[in-house]
């Protein structure tokens, strides 16, 4: 059994209700819908990162399989343990990497929010000082860890969130925005250390991200979610390969009467010069012939066409945006 | 492992306290003073009141008791909600609910630090009333423990009742303020039940102060034994033996809406 299972899991969030609602229909919900069916399976030592917008639901799909927040519909497990059932089983198996500077006790210092944090998931004594000298190492917090949390810069905390999270010895790592405020270099480390641990150790990870880079540098899948619907997973190479279909065009042409004869949009001018133009189209094969021809038959002129590579972000937007009518 | 839990919890509480050192000292020093209002205010009674007899006859010692009770009820229910928002509002509570700990067990330590803290009010009202103010003390220490104890399980089920309240309403509960105004009202904590009408000593009866503060007083002032005071522990046992489960189990529906709701970590 995979050690992640996600079922066409649906979360609901109720929203507040107006006065004049509460008074009209007092018993009414009303609903928006945060993940509208997410189906996915991740294997041991596989790194999975979520990759989408602003409110796509990628903080609540976490909270979910972290049994922070109770799905609708679908089912979650984890190592085989239902997070509706077997909640605590599941816990006992993951490290959550929350992105909110403010889950720790900020007038303490690193070192007591670790211990506390550690006796509450069962460790004590020497097992515990191990755990957290060795998580401390690990995120280069030696120099920090007896001074009150509320010094730390908000690097500085994310490396004390990602070692609490590290300090259960997880065999599922959730890291929600590790990166987010990060050095390069910190954030470089971070990736390294997450994949060696996942390669050597079997660490599974689950990860969210808005960098593209981070996701293509992780090696593993990538789901593209998008208003709670993932809309494609697949490495790197095959999201940028499955978009293929739309190629970025490079093109040079002279119209009598200018761009606006061409009534076309997808079109974007990089620079123009009375009739000439310098401009850019992202379109399948097809649509670029169809596009040559209405330029010469408006009498216009084509001195060079080429072809580019889709960047991983472009293929990224094009993914997203092709909701909004952009595909064709 | 669960020691260890609540020494931890404990531990991070006190910590937290001394970073505000200043707050800490002024609370103690807030005991010398309502002590000292209510001795002054003793001395408008004379020495034998009719209707204290049974304690006594002093007014000082009644009130003195009463007083640390009932600063004691107001703690109690007032700490598992105070400190479930504390975790709100800090942004923990997450942090400490995926842990291996289970709820119960969360919620009963969160409060423990406010626990022991008020328990050493009450025993520093006691304290500096027998030697600074003379107050007389013949005390069954077995039976004035087990009547701390039964204030702890009485008190806090209606807390932690409260705190789910706070949990799914993110605001204070009619039901506490209702609770502990009736009890200071009629619970006994500044005239004895003895001098309310009929009816309302009645009420009176179905009160848990009203037992904690005449098993208190009779064991600290009287010197009664357990034995004697059957009537009154036997009220706290049963009213906890129900409203502590209950109160238990009403949290963790309160958590399970919260986590339902997405509204956790929301104040
Ligand atoms: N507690 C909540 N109550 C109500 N709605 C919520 C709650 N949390 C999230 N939402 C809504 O659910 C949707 C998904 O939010 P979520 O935080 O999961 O997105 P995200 O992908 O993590 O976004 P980001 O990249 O900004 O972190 C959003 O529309 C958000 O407004
Ligand atoms: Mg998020």
């Amino acid at each position: 059994m995979n050690p992640v299972v996600c079922e066409g899991v649906v979360k609901d969030y109720p929203l507040p209700k107006t006065f004049k609602q509460f008074f009209l229909s007092p018993f009414k919900e009303k609903y928006t819908r945060a993940l509208k069916g997410i189906s996915f399976e991740v294997g041991r030592g596989e790194i999975f990162v979520l990759i989408g917008p602003n409110g796509a639901g990628k903080t609540t799909l976490f909270k979910i399989i972290a049994t922070l927040l109770l799905p609708d519909k679908g089912r979650v497990t984890v190592n085989g343990f239902d997070v509706l059932r077997e909640e605590n089983k599941v816990r006992k198996s993951i490290g959550y990497v929350v992105n909110e500077e403010r889950s720790f006790y900020w007038r303490l210092s690193g070192w007591e929010n670790l211990k506390f944090f550690g006796v509450l998931n069962n460790l004590s004594g020497k097992e515990l000082r191990e755990r957290v000298n060795q998580v401390v190492e690990l995120t280069g917090l030696e120099d920090w860890i007896y001074r009150p949390v509320k010094d730390y810069s908000t690097g500085l905390r994310q490396r004390l969130s990602l070692a609490r999270g590290l300090l259960v010895s997880p065999s599922l790592l959730i890291l929600d925005e590790p990166t987010r405020s990060l050095d390069p270099i910190m954030a470089k480390e971070l990736r390294a250390f997450v994949k060696e641990r996942a390669s050597q150790d079997g660490l599974t990870v689950l990860l969210a991200t808005h960098n593209l880079n981070e996701a293509e540098e992780m090696g593993g899948r990538i789901a593209i979610i998008d208003k709670g619907v993932i809309k494609k997973v697949g490495k790197a190479g095959e999201i940028k390969k499955d978009i293929t279909r739309d190629k970025r065009y490079y093109l040079e042409f002279s119209i009598p009467g200018g761009i606006s004869s061409l009534s076309i949009t997808k079109l974007s001018i990089i620079e123009s010069e009375g009739e000439k133009y310098r401009a850019e189209a992202i379109l399948p094969e097809e649509k670029l012939n169809k596009l040559l021809r209405k330029i010469l038959d408006k009498g216009g002129k084509i001195s060079e066409v080429r072809k580019k590579e889709l960047t991983l972000e472009e293929s990224f937007s094009r993914i997203i945006e092709k909701d909004k009518g952009y595909g064709d | 492992m669960v020691i260890k839990k609540a020494l931890y919890f404990l531990r991070r509480d006190f910590l937290e306290a001394l970073s505000y050192r200043f707050a800490f000292f002024l609370q103690l020093g807030g005991v010398f003073f309502s002590i000292l209002t209510f001795f002054f205010l003793s001395r408008l009674f004379g020495k034998n009141i009719p209707l204290l007899q049974p304690y006594g006859g002093n007014y000082f010692a009644f009130a003195l008791i009463g007083i640390a009770f009932s600063t004691y009820l107001g703690v109690s229910l007032g700490s598992f909600s105070s400190s479930i928002r504390r975790e709100q509002i800090m942004g923990t509570i997450e942090s400490i609910l995926v842990t291996q700990t289970p709820i119960p067990l969360l919620i009963l330590f969160s409060s423990l630090y406010n626990f022991l803290f008020s328990s050493f009010h009450v025993i520093l009202y006691i304290l500096i009333g027998g030697l600074f103010f003379n107050v007389h003390l013949t005390v069954n220490f077995i039976a004035a423990f087990v009547f701390l104890f039964l204030a702890i399980t009485s008190f806090a089920s209606v807390g932690i009742i409260s705190a789910s309240f706070i949990m799914v309403f993110k605001k204070g509960d009619p039901f506490t303020w209702v609770f502990s105004t009736l009890n200071g009202l009629l619970g006994g904590v500044l005239y004895p039940v003895k001098v309310l009408p009929q009816g309302l000593q009645k009420i009176a009866y179905f009160l848990p102060t009203t037992h904690v503060l005449e098993g208190m007083r009779m064991s600290l002032l009287k010197g009664y034994s357990l034995k004697m005071l059957m009537p009154e522990w036997a009220f706290l046992v049963v009213f906890s033996l129900i409203m502590l489960p209950l109160s238990i189990y009403l949290f963790g529906k309160a958590v399970r809406k919260a986590k339902k709701d997405g509204t956790l970590i929301q104040y």
